[in-house]
């Protein structure tokens, strides 16, 4: 009798979930798989098998797809160069007991919070060749800027465009540090400063072994972030000027929802897929080496 | 070197730390009291003087950009998906997280780990079939399209928060509810609800950041302009300000889009640092 009503109670409490869980989100990700292997084009619902056709040509017969991939591994690179070290910098310098910590943290995160429609309209106007703020700057360091504005031009769009996203993510990563250096007792930094350790030598041996878990999770975070990065370029540039932008989603976009070639589209979001898996997975094993062992 | 020298010197040290963290202060709010005062600007002021503070505040911008343009039913319509999609996000994923969370059943571990590993899948790798799936079902550039889809997109992370607060509640409890004569659902609506509060809570505030920021499903389920949520209504709006190019208002439309979210995040600052960091350090 009470393991009746318990099973009836989990099937209750399961099915709505289970459902709507199942239809719309595991059923999609699976078919993904399938339909990437279809030349499907248009309105018209004939499909024809290919194979791995769609990604042979994607590998080997599509140049904007490899420039989508190095905008990506772009924005992925320079994230890790400037994100990771600035983040741990400041959330060191956050967590040495200095009056204000908590605003600036609360600053911080903020762009965070805004929606990323926002942060791309607001800093498009940053770049902006009227009435844009960088235009002022540069001014006042006597150096005429371009007609196209910053966005326009393809020598200078792209870096723009990883400042905001930087300018956008910087705060969270900030928090997820402050928390790992936050967790270190304050009797190891004392202990240190005992052995004649500096800032330096303390931020090496004591600070950054004692987060590598939590860097290590910041990094995959940045790997996620970086290899899906849409809105943001969708919005300032839609991967203009002529695709030198254009991100592997902006394209998959492109192609899915501008030409209709949804099996193609798919087999891109296949590749994005299996890319963060693998990168992740390196860069698990990469750093997996280096724990020091206390 | 004596001990108050050396105290010293590191206080100096510290103080020299303001200068990065006031810096990099600077760099973020600046753009955003910019966008402000940009708001309450003519454009021709905007033109000739943008960086000095508006002569006479333009109210007026926002009341163009709510009315006239239509930011005001996009807003109206966020606030409806939003609400809609965190209720039945809350109530399908708790109930869910309640049974995987307290009751030992033959492949509970199976389901909590497919729900597990939906966080590691990328919203565009579904995408495409999941827009030929909602137009098969006849619920594409609708709403139930996207709430369905907000909802089932979300369940994992809301799934994952609340059976880490459901299996931290002692099981004397529903014990003693259920001794008391209730059944499994009122235990669940009566007493372990009320309790488990502050992980709704949590749930619910980043529920509420992810859907009303929410773009790219928006983007690709609604096509009618009269559906708009606030993000598509903004990005509409940049694209069309580029003929029209009435600034004033687009960036009122800016701060309307931020300024609940900066509301929200004032009221629950606490609990949206410590969740994000919880969440890190727990997976």
């Amino acid at each position: 009798m009470a393991q009746r009503e318990k099973i009836k109670t989990v099937i209750l409490f399961l099915t709505p979930a289970v459902v709507l869980y199942g239809v719309f989100f595991v059923f999609p990700m699976a078919q993904a798989f399938y339909v990437a292997l279809f030349q499907w084009k248009g309105v018209s619902m004939n499909k024809q098998f290919i194979g791995l056709a769609n990604f042979h040509k994607l590998l080997f017969e599509d140049p904007i797809f490899w420039a989508a991939l190095g905008h990506n591994v772009a924005f992925l690179v320079v994230s890790l160069l400037v994100v990771i070290p600035l983040a741990l910098f400041f959330a060191t310098a956050l967590n040495s007991r200095l009056r204000g910590a908590q605003t600036f943290r609360a600053i911080y995160l903020f762009p965070n919070m805004i929606s990323v429609v926002a942060v791309a309209v607001l800093w498009a106007f940053v770049y902006h060749p009227n009435i844009g703020m960088l235009n002022g700057i540069v001014k006042l360091f006597g150096v005429e800027p371009g007609q196209n504005g910053w966005l326009g031009d393809p020598k200078t769009a792209l870096p723009c465009v990883i400042a905001t996203s930087i300018w956008y993510s910087l705060g969270f990563y900030i928090v997820l540090f402050l928390a790992g250096v936050q967790s270190i007792p304050r009797t190891f930094y004392e202990a240190a400063e005992i052995d004649g350790a500096g800032a330096w030598a303390q931020f090496r041996f004591v600070t950054i072994p004692l987060v590598w878990e939590i860097l290590k999770l910041g990094v995959i975070y940045l790997i996620i972030h970086t290899l899906n990065i849409f809105g943001l370029v969708w919005v300032m540039t839609a991967g203009g000027p002529s695709n030198h932008t254009e991100t592997l989603l902006t394209y998959l976009y492109r192609l899915a929802f501008t030409d209709s070639n949804f099996g193609y589209a798919t087999a891109v979001g296949v590749v994005v897929f299996i890319l963060i898996f693998i990168i992740s997975v390196s860069f698990i094993r990469m750093m997996r080496r280096e724990v020091v062992e206390y | 070197m004596g001990k108050a020298s050396l105290r010293k010197k590191s206080g100096i040290k510290r103080a020299l730390l303001y200068v990065p963290l006031t810096v990099y202060a600077v760099i973020v709010v600046y753009p955003m009291v910019w966008l402000l005062s940009a708001s309450l600007k003519t454009s021709r002021e905007l033109f000739v003087s943008p960086w000095k503070l508006p002569e006479v505040p333009q109210w007026d911008n926002f009341v163009r950009v709510w009315s006239k343009i239509g930011i005001g039913q996009c807003f109206a319509n966020s606030v409806f998906v939003t609400a809609i999609s965190m209720f039945f996000i809350l109530l399908i994923g708790s109930m869910a997280a309640y049974a995987l969370a307290r009751f030992v059943f033959t492949g509970r571990d199976a389901i909590h780990s497919v729900f597990m590993s939906g966080m590691m899948f990328p919203v565009f790798l579904g995408i495409v079939p999941l827009f030929l799936l909602l137009r098969n079902l006849g619920i594409w550039n609708n709403y139930y399209g996207l709430i369905a889809s907000y909802v089932a997109f979300s369940l994992s992370f809301t799934i994952f928060i609340l059976t880490g607060f459901f299996k931290s509640l002692p099981h004397e409890l529903s014990e003693a509810g259920m001794i008391d004569g209730c059944n499994h659902f009122t235990v669940f609506w009566r007493i372990m609800l009320p309790i488990a509060k502050p992980g709704l809570i949590a749930a619910g505030i980043f529920n509420f950041f992810g859907i009303w920021n929410e773009y790219p499903l928006a983007l690709v389920i609604i096509a009618n302009d009269k559906l708009r949520t606030l993000p598509l209504g903004i990005a509409a709006l940049v694209m069309q300000q580029q003929y029209e190019t009435d600034w004033g208002a687009l960036f009122a439309g800016l701060v309307i889009v931020m300024l609940p979210t900066l509301i929200v995040y004032l009221f629950f600052q606490r609990q949206i640092t410590e969740g994000l960091t919880a969440g890190a350090i727990k997976g």
